[in-house]
């Protein structure tokens, strides 16, 4: 276990210097690509926070959709098997296999579920708007 | 070549482009740079030997040698040229050239004004900008939809001299793309391919697209609309996937309620490209391509973010695209009925 700081709590910081103070000290090019660099440790920071969370809850939701199979016991194995069920599910839709409407509503269903977890760390304003 | 030495080897072309005794280029700057191009500000003084003198303030744009294009400096630069003609306000083609430089390139009048949307959009000096935006955008669409179609300038243009359906070979492009370029799957594109596939709009024109025609690629000034810029991505094709792509939901900064580019309503452009043009517009269609313009922005942070993973950009920002192809996933799933709300 280390010491405090937490990871999320470093990042933090490190975002506060890049945005309170090395934002409105720059210009141009380099405050926009500042501007940039905060965004991404405040996104990796939340992240963090998130834990594996969703990536569990991406696995329950693509067994619905392609049948249920074990969880990896090594949480590091958890990215890549997923990778490798997201083709699946794509070849399978490229397929035509969720074309009737009630395969397409439990497949829209697990995708609302699962591109609103990569929005919660990436831009989590977006999950609440409502375009025109 | 140095762009520092890029004056100095600008003089005599332009002497002998223009028949002029004397070229002088000063104010040399660079403005942009890009994966394929840079942009440079200069000043181009010409003084004829009969002492006639002409100023112009231009910007000098530079293909990369081993930049893949999308279109060859010549070929971008009488697309410039046929629209100007068109009545479409683009800045004015002055030269294009190879040699004089070591690597294609060429020059435009220099337009002042604002590009960055979020500025454009956002920003108390651009109110009435704003109010005129929709139909001065419209308007401009109509003409450049309205370019005539014969001559040489449009018929190097990708889909030109085509017999299909643009709307097919528009599905079949975005989707040999996106299996090529993605690292990993994305069922949300799957998704929204299939749908594309079975809601393609009956009948379709073929005219010149812009094919980047959007809030970020066009000079703004406080009364409005100056020019359309940004020509490398044109090609022949339905001219409804201007305005889908220009509805698009990554470029209203922050105006999400306004789908024409976060300066107006999706409304407001139709109704003034259909008084431009003397044509309605079919909605169903429309939004077909508002879906399309979506998917392809979606594939294009993919492309983006292969450039990351190959090493051949390390910039934050490039990398930080990578995490925006959730927000076209996003926008597609309400779009196609697949997302409640909005």
């Amino acid at each position: 276990m280390h010491d405090r700081p937490n990871a999320t709590e470093i990042l933090e910081a490190v975002a506060r210097l890049l945005a309170d103070e090395l934002v409105p000290a720059t210009t141009g090019r380099l405050q926009f690509v500042t501007r940039v660099a905060a965004n991404a440790v405040r996104l990796v920071a939340r992240e963090i926070a998130q834990g594996d969370g969703p990536a569990r809850a991406e696995w329950q939701g693509l067994d619905t959709l392609l049948g249920s199979l074990e969880l990896p016991a090594d949480t590091a194995e958890l990215g890549p098997a997923l990778v490798e069920r997201n083709h699946e599910l794509a070849r399978a839709l490229r397929e035509g296999a969720f074309d009737e409407p009630a395969a397409f509503a439990r497949v829209t269903h697990h995708l609302r579920h699962a591109v609103a977890a990569k929005l919660a760390v990436s831009d989590p304003a977006m999950i609440e708007d409502t375009s025109d | 070549m140095d762009p520092a030495e890029f004056p100095a080897h600008l003089e005599p072309f332009l002497c002998a482009q223009s028949g002029a005794a004397r070229a002088r280029v000063g104010g040399f700057r660079s403005l942009t740079g890009g994966a394929t191009r840079r942009a440079f500000a200069c000043d181009l003084d010409l003084t004829w030997s009969d002492g006639r003198v002409l100023r112009h303030e231009a910007v000098l744009i530079v293909f990369r040698p081993a930049g893949q294009q999308a279109l060859a400096a010549r070929s971008e630069f009488a697309l410039l040229e046929a629209v100007k003609a068109a009545g479409v306000p683009v800045p004015c083609p002055l030269f294009v050239g190879e040699e004089a430089l070591g690597r294609p390139f060429y020059l435009v009048e220099r337009i002042a004004g604002e590009a960055i949307g979020r500025r454009i959009v956002r920003d108390e000096r651009f109110v009435a900008a704003r109010a005129a935006l929709p139909a001065q955008l419209g308007a401009a669409l109509a003409a450049i939809h309205a370019t005539p179609i014969a001559g040489p300038a449009l018929a190097v243009l990708p889909g030109a001299g085509e017999s299909g359906d643009p709307v097919e070979r528009a599905l079949a492009d975005i989707e040999a793309l996106y299996r090529q370029i993605a690292v990993e799957a994305h069922p949300g594109f799957e998704l929204a391919l299939r749908w594309l596939g079975k809601h393609r709009p009956a009948g379709s024109a073929r005219t010149l697209v812009h094919g980047d025609f959007r809030i970020g690629n066009v000079m703004v000034g406080e009364e409005g609309l100056r020019a359309v810029l940004d020509w490398e991505l044109a090609h022949m094709g339905d001219p409804l996937e201007d305005l889908g792509w220009l509805c698009g939901r990554s470029w209203r900064f922050g105006r999400i309620d306004l789908a024409c580019g976060g300066v107006g309503t999706r409304e407001a452009l139709v109704e003034a490209y259909e008084q431009a043009t003397g044509r309605a517009v079919d909605r169903a269609a429309l939004h077909f391509w508002e879906v399309f313009g979506n998917l392809r922005w979606g594939v294009f942070t993919l492309v983006q973010l292969r450039a990351f993973i190959e090493g051949i950009s390390r910039d934050v920002e490039l990398a930080m695209i990578g995490r925006r192809t959730a927000e076209t996933e996003w926008e597609l799933l309400r779009l196609i009925g697949a997302r409640g709300g909005g």
